[in-house]
C-alpha cells in the first residue's frame, strides 16, 4: 500500500516533468522490466536496449498514462509493443542459430542469472541446462505465444491482465497458453 | 463429450478456474476417463513450472543512470509538460471534473428523491391548461381536453431539482382500478391527488355517502387521482381521465370534459355530478 502511494506520487510528479521523480519510478521497476525484456528478447544486450527504451517511452508518454492500469502493467504493454516493433523492423527475434546462442548464454550465464543459494554444483549445472533449454524454447515461439507465456509465468500476470495487455479475450489467452505449454513439455522432455 | 483436441485447449482455463460450470464439468469428466489428456494436464503443469522457475536476470549495473541520461537528453518538445494537450488536461480536466462532480451530486439527490416513496402532498385544482376544444358529435357536444398539473410538493423548495433543458421526465402511469359515473356527493369541480388512507376515507364518504363501504387501497404502493366535474343539469355531461403522467415534481393528468351541445336543454335535466376516480402505482 505504501509502495502504491509512493508510486502514485512519483507518477503525478513525473507528469509535471520531474525527472528525479521519474528516476524513482525507474528504480522501482527496472529489475522487473529488464527481466521481462530479457525473456522477450532472449539476449542480454538487446534486453538492455529494449528496457531502456521502455522507460524513455514511458517518460515521454506519461501524460497519457491514465492510471486505470498500474504503472507495471502500463510498462508491460510498452515493452511488448516496442519489442514487437523491433521484431518487425530489425528481426531481433529471428534468433541466432541455437548452437551459437547456447555458447553465448553459457558464457554469460553465471554473470546474469541470479540462482538460488544452497545448490550443489551438479544441481546448478542441471538447473542451468533446464533454464537454457526453456529460454531457447521461448526464443522459438512466435510473438503471440511468447508474450502470453512470459507474462503469465515469468511476470505472474492474471489471464485478465494479459488479455488487456494483448488486446484479446481471456479465452484466447487461455488457449494460447494450453497450446504453447503442450509444445514446451515436448521440447523439454528428458530434462 | 468433446474430443481431446478441444479439451487440450481448455486445460489452462480449467486450471485457472476460468471456465463456466458446464464446461469445467465437461473437462473434469474427460480427464477422469482419458489417460492421454490427464497425463498431458500433469505435463503442462511441469512445463509451466519450468518457465516460472526461470531465474531473475541481473540488472546491468548502470541501468538506472543510463536511462536517466537518455531522459535528460530528450528535447524540450519530447518531455511531458511541453505537450499542449497535457497543459489543456492540467487546466481543464480538474475544472470539468469539479463541474461534473457538482452535477453528479445534484443528479444523485434528484435520483434519491425520484426513487423513494415520495410523501405526495394533495393539491386541489392546481394549474390547469386547456389544450384543445372540440365541437363535434351528433348532438354537437363540446369536448374540452385539459391537462391538469398536480404538484407533489406544496413547498417548491422540497421538490427535486430538474435542470432546465433536461426537462421534467414524465412516465405514463397505468390505471390499476377506476370508478366512473354521474352521481357523486362531490358537487364542486375539482381534481384531487389522494395519497393517504385518511384523505381517501374523507373523500369516499363525501363522494358515496357516510355509510358507504370504503374500497381498499394500499397507499404504500398506490395513489388516487380523482376528477369531479361539478354539478351539471341534464344528460350529456361527462368527465374522463384519459392519461396520467408522473414526474419527480408533479403529476399531470389529461382530462376530457364533455358538455352537451345547444340542442340539449342543459339546465332542465336532473342534476348529475360526473366523476372519474383512478388508482395508479405510487412509484
Amino acid at each position: 500500500m505504501e509502495d502504491l502511494r509512493r508510486e502514485s506520487e512519483l507518477v503525478a510528479l513525473s507528469r509535471q516533468g520531474d525527472k528525479d521523480a521519474f528516476t524513482g519510478l525507474v528504480q522501482m521497476h527496472a529489475q522487473r522490466v529488464f527481466n521481462l525484456c530479457y525473456r522477450f528478447c532472449g539476449n542480454y544486450d538487446q534486453a538492455n536496449d529494449l528496457a531502456q527504451d521502455v522507460f524513455v517511452q514511458a517518460f515521454k508518454n506519461i501524460g497519457k498514462f491514465n492510471q486505470k492500469a498500474s504503472f507495471a502493467t502500463w510498462t508491460h504493454r510498452i515493452a511488448m509493443n516496442l519489442w514487437l516493433n523491433k521484431v518487425k523492423r530489425n528481426k531481433i527475434a529471428s534468433f541466432v542459430p541455437l548452437e551459437k546462442q547456447k555458447d553465448d548464454e553459457d558464457e554469460k550465464k553465471s554473470m546474469i542469472e541470479i540462482l538460488p543459494d544452497g545448490l550443489t554444483p551438479e544441481q546448478i549445472a542441471q538447473k542451468n541446462d533446464l533454464n537454457a533449454k526453456v529460454q531457447q524454447a521461448l526464443g522459438l515461439l512466435n510473438e503471440d505465444y511468447r508474450t502470453a507465456i512470459v507474462l503469465k509465468y515469468v511476470e505472474d500476470k492474471s489471464l485478465e491482465e494479459i488479455a488487456v495487455i494483448c488486446n484479446c479475450t481471456v479465452g484466447t489467452i487461455g488457449s494460447r497458453l494450453s497450446r504453447v505449454l503442450k509444445e514446451l513439455q515436448k521440447y523439454l522432455e528428458g530434462y | 463429450m468433446r474430443d481431446c483436441k478441444k479439451i487440450e485447449d481448455l486445460l489452462v482455463l480449467y486450471g485457472e478456474g476460468k471456465l463456466n460450470a458446464k464446461l469445467a464439468s465437461e473437462v473434469k469428466e474427460h480427464l477422469e476417463i482419458c489417460p492421454g489428456c490427464s497425463d498431458l494436464a500433469g505435463k503442462i503443469l511441469q512445463a509451466a513450472s519450468a518457465v516460472k522457475n526461470l531465474p531473475k536476470v541481473k540488472l546491468p549495473d548502470n541501468f538506472v543512470s543510463e536511462v536517466r541520461a537518455k531522459v535528460d537528453e530528450l528535447n524540450e518538445n519530447e518531455q511531458p509538460l511541453s505537450k499542449p494537450w497535457l497543459s489543456f488536461n492540467k487546466i481543464f480536466i480538474p475544472a470539468f471534473g469539479f463541474a461534473a462532480a457538482v452535477m453528479l451530486a445534484v443528479f444523485s439527490i434528484n435520483y434519491v428523491f425520484v426513487n423513494k416513496n415520495i410523501p405526495v402532498t394533495p393539491r386541489h385544482n392546481a394549474v390547469v391548461k386547456q389544450i384543445q376544444t372540440l365541437a363535434s358529435g351528433k348532438n354537437n357536444e363540446t369536448q374540452v381536453v385539459k391537462v391538469i398539473e398536480l404538484a407533489k410538493y406544496t413547498n417548491p423548495d422540497e421538490a427535486p431539482v430538474v435542470f432546465r433543458g433536461a426537462g421534467n421526465k414524465y412516465e405514463n402511469k397505468m390505471i390499476l382500478k377506476q370508478w366512473k359515473g354521474l352521481k357523486s356527493g362531490v358537487k364542486e369541480s375539482e381534481t384531487l391527488l389522494i395519497t393517504s388512507q385518511n384523505q381517501w376515507d374523507v373523500l369516499w364518504k363525501k363522494h358515496a355517502g357516510p355509510a358507504a363501504v370504503i374500497p381498499e387501497i394500499d397507499f404504500n404502493k398506490s395513489i388516487v387521482v380523482a376528477a369531479f366535474m361539478g354539478e351539471k343539469h341534464g344528460p350529456g355531461s361527462d368527465i374522463t381521465i384519459k392519461k396520467v403522467e408522473d414526474s419527480p415534481r408533479d403529476i399531470n393528468i389529461e382530462v376530457v370534459e364533455t358538455t352537451p351541445g345547444n340542442r340539449r336543454p342543459a339546465a332542465t335535466g336532473q342534476p348529475i355530478q360526473p366523476y372519474h376516480i383512478v388508482v395508479i402505482n405510487r412509484d
